[in-house]
C-alpha cells in the first residue's frame, strides 16, 4: 500500500519538478542551497502527500506546499558564495532571441527579482507562472484586490529600475 | 506589454534550462531527514518546558522546603505549586494544540501565523515562571533577610535588600537577553514575512 503511495507520488513529482525548480532558482542563491531546497522541498511534499485528497490539482497543492516550505520552513545554510554563482545557476539568457537592449534589461530585471522580499518573489513567481489572481491571493492568504495593488506596485518599482 | 511580460516570456523559455532530478533520486531524498524551523522551534520549546519542570522539581530534592516552612510559607508554597503545575499542564496543551495546526497545506499568511502562535505559547510560559521565580525569590529572600539579619543595623538589612535586587535585575536581564538572541534567530524571517503579508492587507 504504502509502495503504491510512494510510486504514484514519485511518478507526479518527477512529471511535474520544473514547478520545484523554478522555486528554488527564486529563492536559492547557489548551487548547493538550489540542491538543499530541492530536497526539503520533497521531503515536505512527501510528509503532506498522505493529506492530498485529490479534490484539489495536483499543481495546486504542490505550488503551496513548496512555496511554504521555500519561505517558511527552509534554513538557509551559510555557504560561502562566488559571486558567480548567482548568474551560472540563475537565468541564462539566451542572446539570439533578444536585440542588446532587451537582453540587458531582463538581465536587471531578473536581478531586480532577487532582491526582492521573500512574499515579493512569491507574487512574482506566480504571477511569472500564469497563476490568476484568485489563486495567487489563496496561497498567500490575502485578499485578491490587495494581491493585485501589490503586483501593481512591484511593477512600477520594475519599471524604476529599468528607466531611472 | 509591460516589463514583468517580457520576463514572462522568457521565464517560459529558462524551463528547457531546468536541472532534472531522476526519479530514483526522489525516491533518496524523500526518506532524508529535514531539520527545518518548525522542527528546530519544536526542539526548543520541548527543552524549555523540561528545563522549568527540572528547576521546580529540584525543590523537592533539597531541603528547601524545611526553610520555606520554617518561614511560615507552608502553605502558601503549597498553593503555589498547584499553580505551578496547573498552568505547565494549560501550557503544554495549549502547545500542542497550537503545533498540531501547522500545516504546509495552508497560505502562506496562515502558516506563518500558526507557527508564530505556537511560539508564542511557549514565550507566554518562559515569561510567566520568569515572573513566578522571580516573585517567590524576593518573598523567601525577604524573609530570609528578616530572619537572619533581625538583631543587624538597618544598614546591613538595606545593604542585603539591594543586593539581591540587583542579583534578580542581573539575573532576569541575562535571561531575557538569551531568549531575545534566540528567538531573534530562530523567528527572525518568519516574523518579517508575516509583517510584509500583515502590511498589505492594510495598506489599502
Amino acid at each position: 500500500m504504502k509502495t503504491d503511495l510512494e510510486e504514484k507520488f514519485v511518478k507526479l513529482l518527477d512529471e511535474h519538478q520544473n514547478i520545484v525548480h523554478k522555486i528554488c532558482r527564486m529563492y536559492a542563491d547557489n548551487e548547493a542551497q538550489h540542491k538543499d531546497l530541492f530536497q526539503d522541498i520533497t521531503v515536505q511534499l512527501w510528509k503532506a502527500y498522505p493529506k492530498f485528497r485529490g479534490d484539489a490539482k495536483f499543481t495546486t497543492w504542490m505550488y503551496r506546499v513548496a512555496l511554504n516550505t521555500a519561505i517558511t520552513l527552509y534554513r538557509k545554510k551559510k555557504r560561502r558564495i562566488k559571486t558567480t554563482d548567482i548568474e551560472t545557476i540563475g537565468f541564462k539568457i539566451e542572446a539570439h532571441y533578444y536585440d542588446d537592449t532587451t537582453e540587458q534589461n531582463l538581465k536587471l530585471m531578473y536581478a531586480a527579482v532577487k532582491q526582492l522580499n521573500d512574499i515579493d518573489k512569491a507574487l512574482v513567481f506566480l504571477y511569472l507562472e500564469d497563476k490568476n489572481y484568485a489563486e495567487i491571493s489563496e496561497t498567500l492568504g490575502i485578499s485578491e484586490v490587495n494581491a493585485r495593488v501589490k503586483m501593481n506596485r512591484i511593477k512600477k518599482k520594475l519599471k524604476t529600475i529599468l528607466n531611472p | 506589454m509591460d516589463e514583468l511580460d517580457i520576463l514572462k516570456k522568457d521565464w517560459k523559455r529558462q524551463e528547457k534550462n531546468l536541472p532534472h532530478v531522476e526519479s530514483n533520486e526522489i525516491k533518496h531524498m524523500m526518506h532524508k531527514k529535514s531539520t527545518t524551523i518548525v522542527k528546530w522551534i519544536f526542539i526548543i520549546s520541548i527543552a524549555e518546558f523540561l528545563f522549568w519542570i527540572g528547576i521546580e522539581s529540584l525543590s523537592f530534592f533539597d531541603n528547601s522546603f524545611q526553610l520555606i516552612k520554617d518561614l511560615g510559607l507552608g502553605t502558601f508554597y503549597r498553593a503555589s505549586l498547584v499553580v505551578n503545575y496547573t498552568m505547565i499542564f494549560v501550557f503544554i496543551a495549549l502547545f500542542f494544540r497550537n503545533y498540531k495546526k501547522i500545516s504546509t497545506e495552508d497560505s502562506i499568511k496562515k502558516l506563518l501565523k500558526n507557527i508564530i502562535i505556537t511560539r508564542k505559547t511557549v514565550k507566554a510560559y518562559v515569561w510567566f515562571n520568569i515572573i513566578f521565580f522571580s516573585i517567590s525569590f524576593l518573598v523567601t529572600s525577604y524573609l530570609i533577610i528578616d530572619k537572619v539579619s533581625s538583631d543587624e543595623p538597618l544598614e546591613v538589612k538595606l545593604f542585603a535588600i539591594g543586593f539581591t535586587l540587583v542579583t534578580l535585575v542581573i539575573v532576569l536581564i541575562l535571561i531575557i537577553l538569551f531568549y531575545r538572541l534566540l528567538y531573534g534567530i530562530l523567528t527572525r524571517r518568519l516574523t518579517k514575512n508575516y509583517k510584509i503579508l500583515k502590511k498589505i492587507e492594510s495598506d489599502d
